[in-house]
This record gives C-alpha cells, sequence and structure tokens, in this order.
C-alpha cells in the first residue's frame, strides 16, 4: 500500500484551489457562491445541474472534478469504484435554510427542491451521478477531521477487493467556513 | 478464505410499539400496527398519519433509568435508553478499549435547530458528532464514536461498517445504535415531497400512495466473541452497498443499484441464492421505491422468495431503519415465523414478487435485508441462524 502523501489530491479552502500541493486556482477577495462559480467558469465544467446543487455539493463537485476529470476512472467497471466521505457540519447551511421557510405558518414555503440536499450523502450522490460510480460509498460524521481513519477504512476497501479504486476525504461548509480535501485511493 | 463470524449477541428496539424488542415482536406477531392519525399542531399544521414513540412513558424511563435525563435531547435519551437495554443481559464492557460504539442518525438532533426549540440546548447539539459525544461521554467509552449518516440506508450501512472493522479486528465489541425523530423538519420536507400517505401506508400494494413517518431507535451489539450457553447464535455473514448513479431524489428506473448490492452482499457472505428463505425488504409504499425493489428482485432471481416490508407496523424510522428491521427479521429467525406484510392486498408493482400475506410459520435459516434511499444509495446484508 502506498504512503498517503502519494495519493492525487485535491484541496479546496480559503479562496484557493490546489492539487496535489500546487496551487491552480486562487481569489481570496470573494465570498464562497462567487469563488466556485468563478472555478467552475474557469475551467469549464459545464454541467448545468451544477446550478441546482447547494454550497456543499458545488464545494464537493469542483473538488472531484479536477481529481477524475482526465479520465482516471476509465478502465474500472462502475460497480468496483467507492467513494468514502466525511464531514463535521454535516447540510447545517441547507439545514438552516429549509428551518427558515418552516419557521412561519402563515408563510409556510417547504421546497423539495431545499429538502432534497439536507442529507450529506446527496453530495456523494451528485459525484456517482456525474462519474456513473455504482460501488460502495459511506458518508461519516464527526467533529474532527480524520484522515487516517478515512484513508485507513478506504485502503481496507481495497486489500478486501470490495473496491479497485476509491474517493476519498472531506467536504465540510458553514457561513463560516469551508474545506473540501479529496483523495484518489488507489493501488 | 474464511470470514471472522460476526455475532449478534443482543438488542433493542423503540417505538411506537413498545420499549424492548420483546414488546415490538409481540405486537408485530399479533399483526398491529403502531401508526395512527395525529392532529397536533405543534408538530405539523394538518392532520398526518405517522407512528411516534410514547412521549410520557419516555419521560418516565428517562427519569428512572437515566443519569441527569434533562440534560439531554429527546433523542439522546432514546439512545441512552436503547444501549441500556441492549447491554442489560450480555458481558460486554463499554469501558474498554476494544469496544466501539457507532450511531447510525440522518437528521439527529434536527429538532434542536427548528426556530421554536433553538436555545433549549447548546447550539452545537445540532452537529451528529457533538451528539454521538453524549452517548460516548454517557457510558464511559474510550473510542470516539463513529457517525454513519447516509439517508434511508443509515442503519444497514452502520452495520456493514461495523462488520468491517470487526472482521479487521480492529475492535471486539461494537455497539451499534440508529435513530431518528418525528420532527416538523421531516415531515413538511416528505409532504413537500408529496411522499406521504393519508392513511396507514400500503408496501407493494396497488393503491399504495406514499410513506407514513416513524420514529424510533433500534441498537444491536456485534461481537467477534462467540456468546456462551446459547443453542443458537445469530450472525452477519455479508453486506455490501451501491449507488445507482441515475437521480439525487427518485430511485433507480431498473433496479441495477439495490441488485449490485444484493449480489455483492451475497458474495461477501458465501451464501448463494437459493440458500435465501426470507428477505426483509425497504418497501416504503412510494410508488417509485416498491417497483424499483421489484425489479432487483427479478434481476436477482429472487421472485420466489417470501418478502415483507415492516413500514406498515412503524412506519418508516429512517435512519433507525435498517436496524429495527433488521433486529425483527432476526425475531423470524429465531422463531420461524414471518410475519405479514401489512396494508399489502394486491400486487401493484410491475415484477411478480412473493410478499407474505398471512403470519405463518416456516422454518427459517438465512435473510436477506435490503435498504435504499436518497442520493441513490443501496444496502443490502445476510443474517443467519446456525446451531452451536
Amino acid at each position: 500500500m502506498k504512503q498517503t502523501t502519494t495519493y492525487p489530491c485535491c484541496e479546496i479552502k480559503a479562496g484557493t484551489i490546489n492539487i496535489n500541493g500546487r496551487v491552480i486556482y486562487e481569489n481570496t477577495a470573494l465570498p464562497f457562491p462567487k469563488f466556485i462559480k468563478g472555478a467552475y467558469k474557469e475551467f469549464e465544467l459545464n454541467y448545468p445541474k451544477f446550478h441546482k446543487m447547494d454550497r456543499l455539493c458545488k464545494l464537493a463537485f469542483v473538488a472531484a472534478h479536477f481529481l477524475l476529470k482526465d479520465g482516471q476512472l476509465d478502465g474500472y467497471a462502475p460497480e468496483e469504484i467507492g467513494v468514502v466521505m466525511a464531514n463535521s457540519n454535516s447540510t447545517l447551511h441547507t439545514d438552516s435554510k429549509y428551518t427558515d421557510s418552516i419557521k412561519d405558518r402563515d408563510n409556510y414555503f417547504p421546497s423539495p427542491a431545499v429538502f432534497v440536499y439536507t442529507l450529506p450523502n446527496i453530495m456523494v450522490g451528485e459525484i456517482c451521478i456525474k462519474y456513473n460510480i455504482k460501488g460502495e460509498s459511506v458518508f461519516f460524521v464527526s467533529n474532527q477531521f480524520d484522515k487516517e481513519m478515512l484513508l485507513e477504512y478506504s485502503q481496507d476497501m481495497l486489500q478486501t477487493e470490495t473496491a479497485k479504486i476509491c474517493l476519498t476525504g472531506w467536504v465540510d461548509y458553514t457561513d463560516e467556513d469551508y474545506h473540501a480535501i479529496l483523495y484518489l485511493v488507489n493501488e | 478464505m474464511k470470514k471472522t463470524p460476526i455475532y449478534i449477541i443482543a438488542d433493542n428496539i423503540i417505538s411506537s410499539l413498545g420499549f424492548t424488542t420483546k414488546a415490538n415482536w409481540k405486537k408485530i406477531v399479533a399483526e398491529q400496527t403502531g401508526v395512527t392519525c395525529h392532529h397536533d399542531p405543534s408538530i405539523y399544521p394538518t392532520p398526518v398519519w405517522i407512528s411516534k414513540i410514547q412521549e410520557d412513558i419516555l419521560a418516565t424511563k428517562a427519569a428512572q433509568q437515566l443519569q441527569s435525563a434533562a440534560q439531554y435531547s429527546k433523542l439522546e435519551q432514546l439512545f441512552l435508553l436503547s444501549i441500556l437495554d441492549a447491554t442489560s443481559n450480555v458481558s460486554v464492557d463499554l469501558t474498554a478499549e476494544d469496544t466501539l460504539i457507532i450511531v447510525a442518525s440522518t437528521k439527529g438532533n434536527i429538532d434542536l435547530l427548528e426556530h421554536k426549540n433553538r436555545g433549549k440546548f447548546p447550539k452545537e447539539r445540532v452537529q451528529l458528532g457533538s451528539l454521538a459525544k453524549q452517548v460516548q461521554l454517557y457510558f464511559k467509552n474510550p473510542n470516539t464514536p463513529l457517525v454513519v449518516c447516509n439517508a434511508c440506508i443509515s442503519g444497514v450501512l452502520a452495520m456493514d461498517v461495523a462488520k468491517r472493522l470487526l472482521r479487521k479486528k480492529k475492535y471486539k465489541n461494537i455497539v451499534v445504535t440508529g435513530g431518528d425523530l418525528i420532527s416538523e423538519f421531516t415531515l413538511s420536507g416528505f409532504q413537500s415531497f408529496k411522499a406521504m400517505s393519508n392513511a396507514p401506508c400500503k408496501p407493494y400494494d396497488k393503491n399504495r400512495i406514499g410513506i407514513n413517518l416513524g420514529e424510533g431507535i433500534g441498537t444491536v451489539v456485534l461481537s467477534t466473541n462467540k456468546p456462551a450457553h446459547q443453542n443458537e447464535v445469530i450472525t452477519i455473514d455479508g453486506g455490501a452497498s451501491s449507488n445507482d448513479a441515475n437521480h439525487i431524489s427518485g430511485p433507480s428506473r431498473t433496479g441495477d443499484g439495490l441488485f449490485i448490492a444484493i449480489n455483492k452482499a451475497l458474495k461477501d457472505a458465501h451464501c448463494p441464492k437459493e440458500e435465501i428463505d426470507y428477505m426483509s425488504m425497504h418497501g416504503t409504499a412510494t410508488p417509485y421505491n416498491d417497483e424499483m425493489e421489484s425489479k432487483a428482485i427479478a434481476l436477482a432471481n429472487l421472485q420466489e422468495v417470501p418478502l415483507n416490508s415492516l413500514k406498515g407496523y412503524i412506519g418508516h424510522t429512517l435512519g433507525a431503519a435498517g436496524l429495527i428491521e433488521s433486529i425483527v427479521a432476526i425475531q423470524s429467525l429465531k422463531d420461524n415465523l414471518l410475519y405479514r406484510s401489512l396494508g399489502f392486498e394486491e400486487l401493484g408493482v410491475p415484477k411478480k414478487i412473493n410478499v407474505i400475506e398471512k403470519t405463518s410459520s416456516k422454518p427459517l435459516q438465512k435473510c436477506l435485508k435490503t435498504a435504499s434511499g436518497f442520493g441513490g444509495c443501496n444496502a443490502a446484508m445476510i443474517f443467519s441462524k446456525s446451531s452451536t
């Protein structure tokens, strides 16, 4: 099994996109929605469903793009590709938006388009749809980012032949902060 | 290679039907449902058909059995009571290094985020990690709990995560507990999807129109140590998950995602499909879910195997569903008794399947449990009973 440092990695935080330790996009002045839209345009992601996603899914989707855009999953059957992801705030931003929509009985407007994003594994689903991933996946929630646990879990999926390649990492979003770090765990 | 056996040595169910597995099982065998019409404007503006845990009994039990009960939210109290009951008759040391707690939940303490409840508990308790920490501290467990938050497959998936860690010999015992509450958040959300039934739900039936939400907790104690002094043991033989890669809020139109999970679970369990005696399905009673399941069953060539859905008894308990339904399936194995799939009258899915219409005895050894959820996720697990 490889050293963890050699897995392809994409990290997005504080207005910066970093691939394998190299900054490829930076715009630290913009709030998140404008920053992520800027990256979407700059790298021509060209995926209309992106605009329907909530902020958490957009963050995960852009991070996954940089690890998977060059056919890295070619040669793997859909059911051989695993996803192991985690965060600490689940879908708090969208949960808050949703609770605002039901706080007033005289102005009650719960929306299915918002409600569907109140589950954190929806971002796994969005990535699976885009890249035709049908293998095993799991979403964990923990207060701290436990990189070792997530990588160890993914490596065990490879060792036990549950998967042959695994997209693994952390994607967290709150109004105060955001952080995505994804790895492509391969043999 | 022979895989490490994983024994299910104890369990607990809390639902509208009662506070123990035994109490729940007794009512299921008697074909009693806990789904009723509630008109409680504090949880929803209009009447809804749901399955709710009895508040007065919960309050009494929490006051009697928990230390400093008022410090804990309703869901936390339920998790603590469920683990207390599940572990009351087994010699598992919750304070040991080789014991882990895994929590499964879709929304945790989401009720605390609703405007009417804000300020009742510290803000961070909405975080699932902080909820799990309360459980960990209560039982003085040394390991940070894992929380599995994977929509409606959370309960089955949490057991599959436990399976992986036990096989890897990272722990000797794992307590897996899953739970979700009825809240205005989830009620209004499922209502906005027009997914709720305005009568008791009817899984696989021609006239099914949607789900009943339920609240509940399910807990299993898993161990790699074979339980002593038992004539029969129940094991988790295998499990798997999959993704449809099709739609975030609708199930696959072909059933191929669930089929992949079933196939992988059978392979993981070294179990030929001919050995499956019974299937405990997800069966939510929404038109699309049940249709998808029938297609997956046909693809897996399991159309003759008797199956049921527990949803007609206690509704859809979200993160608890996979655990509660597995525990009830295990009761079926132990008692060689297949319970009627409540609400079913006339087959209304595109592929012929064998829905259990009458509670009846049958020798049972192996059971397949499935679950599917938003995000296109599916999970399957194989349980078996063997003599010692």
